[in-house]
């Protein structure tokens, strides 16, 4: 799972694709460490194209929002699906992550501290 | 008239995306919303992949049956596979739902998931398999907090 990168401002924008299951999660999270460990300032994981996660999928972003808390880098998700959204909820993670209903408005709330 | 998808999967976990893809198929072929194929695949996933894991004290190629009915109401799943007994349902700690981020451990979600859900569940072992069984209704109540 090839990981897309963009960047706005000193945002990084990691934007995985579709699905996020046991079979493709170690590489999501190698992929989404090195993001958060090379030099980004500020991390968002845009979930526009995701379409499918299990709980191998929670874990790496529960594993990454540690780990770039530890290393001061703020993090965030955006634009999730229904779906995916009522898997975060469920979870308990959506009381403890930064999760923005849009890519715009999470850029703003991000750039804005 | 009830509708019947029957397949079997190698225990690998790059078999999960073609169980995940007849699964929506099947939900499409009854007409049911696909809300209902992304809920019974998570399902599937989160306790295949536990099976496929750690079920098995060999490196030999084992198959794995899902059996799914469907009657016009409900979802009636059954999971058959011959890995060491285990009952995912009795034996699964719970997870814990509330610590800060950093205390937040990580993990055991998977078995949380397919109990918050599905409306039954059920295990039990037979002949050397063990089989778990779920249900799904197409109407069921809201979970508190969604």
């Amino acid at each position: 799972m090839a990981l897309i990168q963009e960047a706005v401002n000193e945002i990084t924008i990691a934007i995985p694709k579709q699905r996020v299951d046991s079979a493709n999660a170690r590489q999501f999270e190698q992929d989404l460490l090195d993001v958060i460990k090379n030099k980004a300032k500020k991390v968002l994981v845009d979930f526009r194209d995701i379409d499918y996660i299990s709980s191998a999928g929670l874990r790496v972003i529960l594993l990454s929002a540690k780990t770039a808390k530890a290393t001061g880098v703020p993090f965030a998700l955006c634009s999730m699906k229904d779906k995916i959204k009522e898997v975060f909820v469920v979870s308990g993670f959506a009381k403890i992550l930064s999760i923005h209903p849009s890519r715009e408005i999470a850029i703003q709330a991000m750039s804005s501290n | 008239m009830i509708r019947k998808l029957n397949i079997s999967i190698f225990n690998d976990l790059d078999e999960l995306s073609r169980l995940a893809s007849a699964v929506d198929d099947f939900v499409t072929a009854v007409g049911v919303s696909s809300d209902i194929a992304f809920t019974l695949n998570v399902c599937f996933d989160e306790l295949i992949t536990n099976t496929i894991s750690y079920g098995y004290s060999d490196n030999l190629i084992h198959e794995i049956f899902v059996g799914i009915d469907f009657d016009g109401q409900a979802f009636h799943i059954k999971i058959q596979d011959d890995a060491n007994p285990f009952n995912v349902f009795k034996d699964s700690p719970k997870p814990d739902l509330e610590s800060d981020l950093m205390e937040r451990p990580i993990g055991g979600l998977g078995v949380f998931f397919v109990k918050q859900w599905m409306n039954t569940v059920s295990y039990h072992r037979e002949n050397g398999y063990n089989f778990v069984c779920l249900e799904k209704f197409l109407i069921s109540p809201p979970h508190p907090g969604v």
